[in-house]
């Protein structure tokens, strides 16, 4: 049960800013996923939550409970650290209970919540070895109990299934998730990897240098990124960006992506793009669809050679060539390709995203 | 022949004769002198065999059990002051952040000086008359002056001063090297775990440095059990044997009364002792290391 509220945090190393200036809140029982590139600042942004790091700006409430200059231990937050931090020297069983027996809790209490982390995250066997006796997957679940036994106000994990296999890390995001709906309880999950975060998140919050550059549900920022680099960051492959011109002639406007391709837009398109000159537009891949005939006339069209071909199974990426940008298109029930071929591309005018070149900020 | 002149022991001779010429001789030859009453002064006193006698006469002897014990506690209150010192000190260093390294280095200094310019220099500091303790104190209205080396109980109290002085360090740096080499995540993870500072030390810091408090020991240990330099500087055992250890009574018994043999059992009897100490500290190296599970 906690709600979690950033104020104007910061944190500066030295002259390094590591966090700027975040506002945020967590309500009660979100998962929130905090993504962005390498040293964004979502570690950062975690340990001053947990109080492992000092803050150099803002405020930070747990519970309307304002916890600046609290120690970690009055804070009520377990963490999940990337390396697992498991004590080495205490066997699973005591791993697990260590919080426990700090906080004094009666021994017959704490057997009973060790027994349901054990049987939740199936540790049964487990029990009495020490962490150098286990794989990467169990420590990581033996680190997951540690944070459950202790009930806390909030989860915080940092990349907890970074060090894991492809497979594994999907299992374990499974898990994670149905924990989530089991416990109730406020999680704040940081990660890198766009897929976890897509997967997992109520809400995501995607980092770049230290700020916030687009708050919302997994939906939201997927469909209506804010801008040019949350429109690349999430979504596999990354969003194609292309720069294009607005030729506005007697009333008309069209949109120039390069000397023989230029396209209408709808009326909506065109109050926004009335004022502007030169434009980010953005393309995703499975709305770049190759056509066999029955061509759609309200839809962009554009003939193109194939220069490369990767089939992926359920799916194959093609790429082509646009104004000497190198473009991918997502073909959903393949039939065979080669490379060379000249193929039909459609292009649904409504999928276009649009974004200001100066700002890269979207044009809504 | 032929087949133990090819075989593993040829490459192994130069190293068994030099074992032998520098080890296994001298040993023997003194194990030999400890059943004669050899006496400097009287070689041909090498070649007679008298049995145990030096060991029966030992085993009565007051003064060589005294001595003994003396030297046991000497070690264990050494041992534990200087690690609650050197630990002290480590934790200290290990919490800042400048000039570390140079404080390193300082650190060292008592290391660099021969033992038995420490005692020389202690022997001064503790001088009854012109000593700097005393004369320090009578600036705070001690008139009286303390006789530091003369009374049984501080000369032993002054010894151990200038022992823990020159040697705590080894405590520290050993320890300090154990700080640094502990893991940052457990400690967070206690400390998010709701740990206090001190019970993150207890329950976490300690058990990372147990194996180097083991290791400190062990190499303390030998080397008080050999004390010697200090303690003959300071006081030679006195005054009246208040002061002997040891090593103190074993050199007086072998070079100034001359009886070699004698010295020789008496030093076969300490070695155990030698032996005993590093034996429960191995022990006690190795379980704390499987504690973390290195092994
Ligand atoms: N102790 C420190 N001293 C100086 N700079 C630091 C320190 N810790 C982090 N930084 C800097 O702060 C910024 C944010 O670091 P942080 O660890 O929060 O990144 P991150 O988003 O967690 O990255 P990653 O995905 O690689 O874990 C980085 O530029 C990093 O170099
Ligand atoms: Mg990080």
């Amino acid at each position: 049960m906690a709600q979690v509220e950033l104020k104007n945090l910061s944190k500066k190393y030295g002259k390094v800013t590591a966090v700027q200036n975040m506002d945020l809140i967590i309500p009660h029982n979100q998962f929130l996923v905090l993504v962005g590139p390498s040293g964004c600042g979502k570690s950062t942004t975690l340990r001053m939550i947990a109080g492992l790091e000092e803050i150099t700006g803002g405020e930070i409430f747990i519970n309307d409970e304002r916890v600046n200059d609290k120690d970690p231990k009055d804070r009520n937050v377990s963490m999940v650290f990337q390396n697992y931090a498991l004590y080495p020297h205490m066997s699973v069983e005591e791993n697990l209970g260590f919080s426990l027996k700090i906080a004094k809790v009666k021994s017959e209490e704490i057997e009973k919540r060790v027994n349901e982390a054990v049987s939740i995250l199936g540790l049964e066997d487990l029990r009495s070895r020490k962490p150098s006796q286990l794989s990467g997957g169990q420590r990581q679940r033996v680190a997951m109990g540690r944070a459950i036994v202790r009930r806390p106000d909030a989860f915080l994990f940092d990349e907890p299934l970074s060090n894991l296999d492809a497979k594994l890390r999907t299992q374990m995001r499974t898990e994670i998730k149905k924990l989530h709906q089991k416990l109730k309880t406020t999680i704040i999950y940081v990660t890198h990897d766009q897929v976890e975060a897509m997967t997992l998140a109520d809400r995501i919050i995607i980092m770049k240098d230290g700020y916030i550059e687009q708050i919302g549900s997994p939906i939201e920022v997927f469909s209506k990124p804010t801008n040019v680099f949350v429109a690349t960051f999430i979504g596999s492959p990354p969003m194609n960006i292309f720069s294009a011109e607005i030729i506005n002639s007697n009333n008309n406007i069209k949109i120039k992506l390069d000397d023989n391709l230029y396209f209408d837009c709808t009326e909506d398109q065109k109050n926004k793009l009335q004022n502007k000159k030169n434009i980010f537009l953005g393309i995703r891949a499975e709305d770049i669809m190759p056509v066999e005939n029955n061509i759609n006339t309200s839809f962009w069209s554009f003939k193109r050679n194939v220069d490369i071909v990767e089939p992926l199974g359920t799916e194959t990426q093609l790429f082509i060539t646009i104004n000497d940008k190198e473009i991918i298109s997502r073909m959903y029930n393949p039939y065979a390709v080669n490379v060379g071929d000249e193929l039909t591309f459609q292009v649904d005018p409504s999928k276009v995203h649009f974004f200001d070149k100066e700002t890269e900020k979207a044009i809504i | 022949m032929k087949k133990f002149l090819n075989g593993p022991w040829v490459l192994l001779l130069p190293t068994l004769i030099i074992l032998t010429c520098v080890v296994l001789l001298p040993l023997l030859i003194s194990l030999w002198t400890s059943f004669t009453p050899f006496k400097l002064t009287k070689p041909d006193t090498l070649y007679r065999f008298v049995g145990f006698r030096n060991y029966e006469r030992l085993i009565g002897d007051i003064d060589f059990w005294i001595a003994f014990g003396r030297t046991v506690l000497f070690l264990a209150i050494a041992l534990n002051l200087e690690l609650v010192f050197g630990l002290g000190i480590a934790l200290l260093i290990n919490k800042i952040t400048y000039g570390q390294r140079t404080l390193r280095t300082l650190m060292m200094f008592p290391m660099m000086f021969s033992p038995i310019l420490v005692g020389f220099q202690w022997k001064y500091i503790f001088n009854d008359n012109i000593g700097l303790l005393n004369n320090f104190l009578r600036e705070f209205g001690v008139i009286q002056p303390i006789p530091w080396l003369v009374d049984g109980v501080l000369a032993n109290i002054s010894i151990m001063a200038a022992e823990i002085w020159s040697s705590t360090s080894v405590f520290a740096i050993l320890l300090l090297a154990g700080l640094l080499g502990i893991p940052k995540d457990p400690l967070e993870a206690a400390r998010v775990d709701g740990c206090n500072s001190w019970q993150v030390f207890k329950n976490i810091t300690l058990p990372f440095l147990m194996p180097f408090v083991f290791i400190a020991m062990t190499i303390r240990s030998l080397d008080v059990a050999r004390a010697y330099d200090i303690v003959q500087m300071m006081t030679g055992g006195g005054p009246a044997k208040r002061t002997e250890l040891l090593w103190t009574l074993i050199s007086r018994t072998g070079y100034v009364d001359a009886k070699m043999g004698m010295a020789n059992a008496m030093s076969y009897i300490s070695i155990f002792l030698s032996i005993a100490f590093t034996f429960f500290f191995f022990y006690k190296l190795m379980q704390s290391r499987q504690q973390l599970s290195y092994e």
